[in-house]
């Protein structure tokens, strides 16, 4: 098996790592977002401090 | 001076995260950029493997995050069915999807990396075998915590069931030495020393460095969201008795 062969594998191997760890990051990101903005709106509607 | 339970507190918890943070996010950068870089343009190709050599430094550094996220969930597992303590079970729920996606990761880079060089995508070798039931396990505590919501009895479910599968750990570590495996034995925790060229094995190490600081990022990251989500929670279950108790007056 020739070098440019060996980096079709290469690339999809890095390829697959970072779509996988970018897709964990983005979706604990906009999860921190989305819960950021729920507690302010509960503490606007009156809960306590926390 | 705080000693380290003083921090299992979550208020004490988010307040160290939130200085400790930004600084691991910058550790993790700065490490997986050199890392890359000289796993790309400095190290040189192997004898025997050519390019194909440079999987090594996403495979190796994702199987040992696997295998470490599986500790980090034991140790916390402990804390669940010792202590009882609420930040125990938070992290032990948080540190399985993140093990289970660092298990994946080797598990797909091992075979791009094994079908060039071994002439197949997967064989039932021992140490692919047990690397595979690790996924599996985690699969499997994730599918508990989701089935079982955040209750204590499916804490403490997904604990034992964590400390059954601890036992996979040192069955991957050692079936490399215990089996006839396609999967070559350990290079670079042995006894005697590496067996690696160093001009391959510091770009290797960095990595792993790089990796771990992510690793701990994305679980404090993870922890902090599962914190908000129970105060969210608790604030929730009190406005909802608060608005009962005024409607009963």
């Amino acid at each position: 098996m020739n070098d440019d062969a060996h980096w079709s594998y290469i690339l999809l191997a890095y390829g697959v790592t970072f779509a996988v760890v970018g897709a964990v990051v983005w979706r604990i990101v906009a999860e921190h977002r989305r819960l950021l903005a729920e507690l302010a709106q509960l503490q606007d509607s009156g809960g306590d401090d926390v | 001076m705080a000693t380290f339970l003083d921090y299992m507190n979550p208020t004490r918890f988010m307040a160290l995260t939130d200085r400790a943070l930004p600084w691991l996010g910058v550790a993790a950068t700065l490490l997986l950029g050199v890392g890359l870089f000289a796993a790309f343009f400095l190290v040189p190709p192997d004898y025997q493997q050519g390019e194909t050599v440079r999987i090594m430094y996403i495979h190796v550094p994702a199987a040992w995050l696997g295998m470490f996220a599986y500790i980090v969930m034991t140790s916390a597992s402990l804390g669940v069915l010792v202590w009882r303590h609420p930040l125990a079970d938070a992290a032990q729920k948080t540190a399985a999807p993140l093990g289970a996606v660092f298990t994946f990761v080797c598990l797909v880079t091992g075979s791009l990396w094994g079908k060039p060089m071994w002439g197949t995508y997967w064989v039932w070798d021992a140490r692919l075998t047990s690397f595979l039931v690790l996924f599996l396990l985690y699969l499997g505590i994730i599918a508990i915590r989701q089935t079982m919501d955040d209750t204590p009895r499916g804490a403490r479910v997904a604990a034992i069931m964590t400390l059954v599968g601890l036992i996979d750990i040192p069955i991957i570590k050692f079936s490399v030495d215990w089996w006839n495996t396609l999967h070559q034995p350990a290079s670079v925790f042995r006894a005697g020393g590496s067996t690696i060229s160093g001009s391959m094995l510091w770009p290797l190490l960095v990595m792993a460095l790089g990796a771990s600081a992510l690793f701990l990022t994305l679980h404090f990251m993870a922890l902090r969201n599962e914190i908000l989500r129970r105060r969210i929670a608790r604030l929730t279950r009190e406005a909802v008795q608060a608005g009962e108790l005024e409607a009963a007056e």
